[in-house]
């Protein structure tokens, strides 16, 4: 099993925490930056990614402002106050569950 | 090497290939149309030897096999979701604005005045007053249902058969609507089969009834478009 199907799971807080280290991306550009941050092992598609941007929008985390470029409209994604926040508890439970994860896996039974 | 950058007969182009695979909606085409974009470019760029048209076959194909149908769906989805929401508070913001008080009243007034009308037109008794009062009923509710049509249609059209296509279940005004033109139709044919169902009093109040709730739906449903455009901008504005 690759990470790919890790990190898709955990699609929400990949977007936030890049929209937080990045202040403002738009939809390529997300896409672009997870290929280039997993050097290459892990891609979205935009199948996955847009959805998510959507739930993300409606649980009112992030916000988008539109610009023209290169003579197309372009739509960025901010982090809402409330994004920024659900971002940092995000990725706390996940360090967290990785913590648990890391020692369910090396756990051996006590006997006596 | 130096990034392509698309050219506005390029960028035409790839909004007629988005268009074609029935993808109508103006921001579902903005927001699709940058990203194709970007992956026309980049694939461009890279691979220098690929024309304009082997770009943008490849760029469709990295889409998936639903093709731009899932980033649509996602669209569509959070739309009539925030459509809904503006709805509810637009029938909220109905009911407690002064503009309550004004559909009141018209109704109100409409009680006598629907009266007096049914006597006017019974004045050669062809016709019994009640008849009569569901004649202009039916007349009226008619000229409003299309007026209504032609005034949401004209001023927000994209957006209004934009809604009425993807969740009809929402345009809740609409079905309200639509059940009182029901009723005085009922009413109407009730009256015909079984006189004397209602008195004069009694139908000159249902009228009056009737044509309240109508005004409340046509309100508040084109409070909610206002409050679409105002959230979309205008671009579902018909030009």
């Amino acid at each position: 099993m690759d990470g790919t199907k890790i990190i898709k799971g955990s699609l929400s807080l990949v977007v936030l925490q890049l929209l937080q280290h990045n202040k403002r991306m738009y939809g390529y550009e997300i896409t672009k930056a997870v290929k280039e941050g997993s050097k290459g092992k892990t891609k979205i598609t935009e199948s996955a990614l847009y959805p998510t941007l959507r739930k993300l929008l409606e649980e009112g985390l992030l916000e988008t402002e539109s610009e023209i470029v290169d003579g197309r409209e372009r739509k960025y994604y901010l982090l809402t106050r409330k994004g920024v926040k659900e971002s940092d508890n995000k990725l706390i439970a996940m360090q967290e569950a990785i913590i648990s994860l890391q020692r369910l896996l090396k756990y051996k039974l006590g006997h006596g | 090497m130096d990034k392509i950058i698309l050219s506005e007969e390029q960028l035409i182009a790839l909004e007629k290939f988005i268009q074609k695979r029935g993808i109508k909606e103006p921001d579902v085409i903005a927001e699709i149309l940058d990203h194709f974009a970007c992956k026309v470019e980049e694939l461009m760029t890279e691979y220098p030897h690929n024309n304009f048209e082997t770009a943008v076959r490849r760029a469709h194909q990295s889409f998936g096999t639903t093709g731009f149908r899932t980033l649509a769906k996602a669209y569509e989805d959070g739309l009539s979701n925030e459509i809904w929401h503006v709805y509810k508070h637009a029938a909220l913001d109905t009911i407690l604005s002064p503009k309550i008080l004004l559909i009141l009243s018209i109704g109100f007034v409409a009680n006598p005045f629907y009266k007096i009308l049914a006597q006017l037109f019974t004045y050669n008794n062809w016709l019994t007053p009640k008849d009569c009062l569901l004649l202009i009923l039916i007349s009226i509710l008619l000229l409003w249902r299309i007026t209504m049509y032609i005034v949401l249609n004209n001023s927000f059209g994209n957006l209004f058969s934009f809604t009425k296509k993807n969740r009809p279940q929402n345009l809740w005004q609409l079905k309200v609507g639509r059940v009182f033109s029901l009723s005085s139709i009922s009413i109407l044919i009730g009256q015909f089969m079984i006189p004397n169902t209602f008195n004069i009093n009694g139908m000159a109040i249902v009228c009056s009834v009737l044509i309240t709730m109508e005004l409340f739906c046509f309100s508040a449903h084109e409070e909610t478009i206002r409050c679409i455009v105002a959230l979309y901008g205008a671009k579902h504005l018909t030009s």
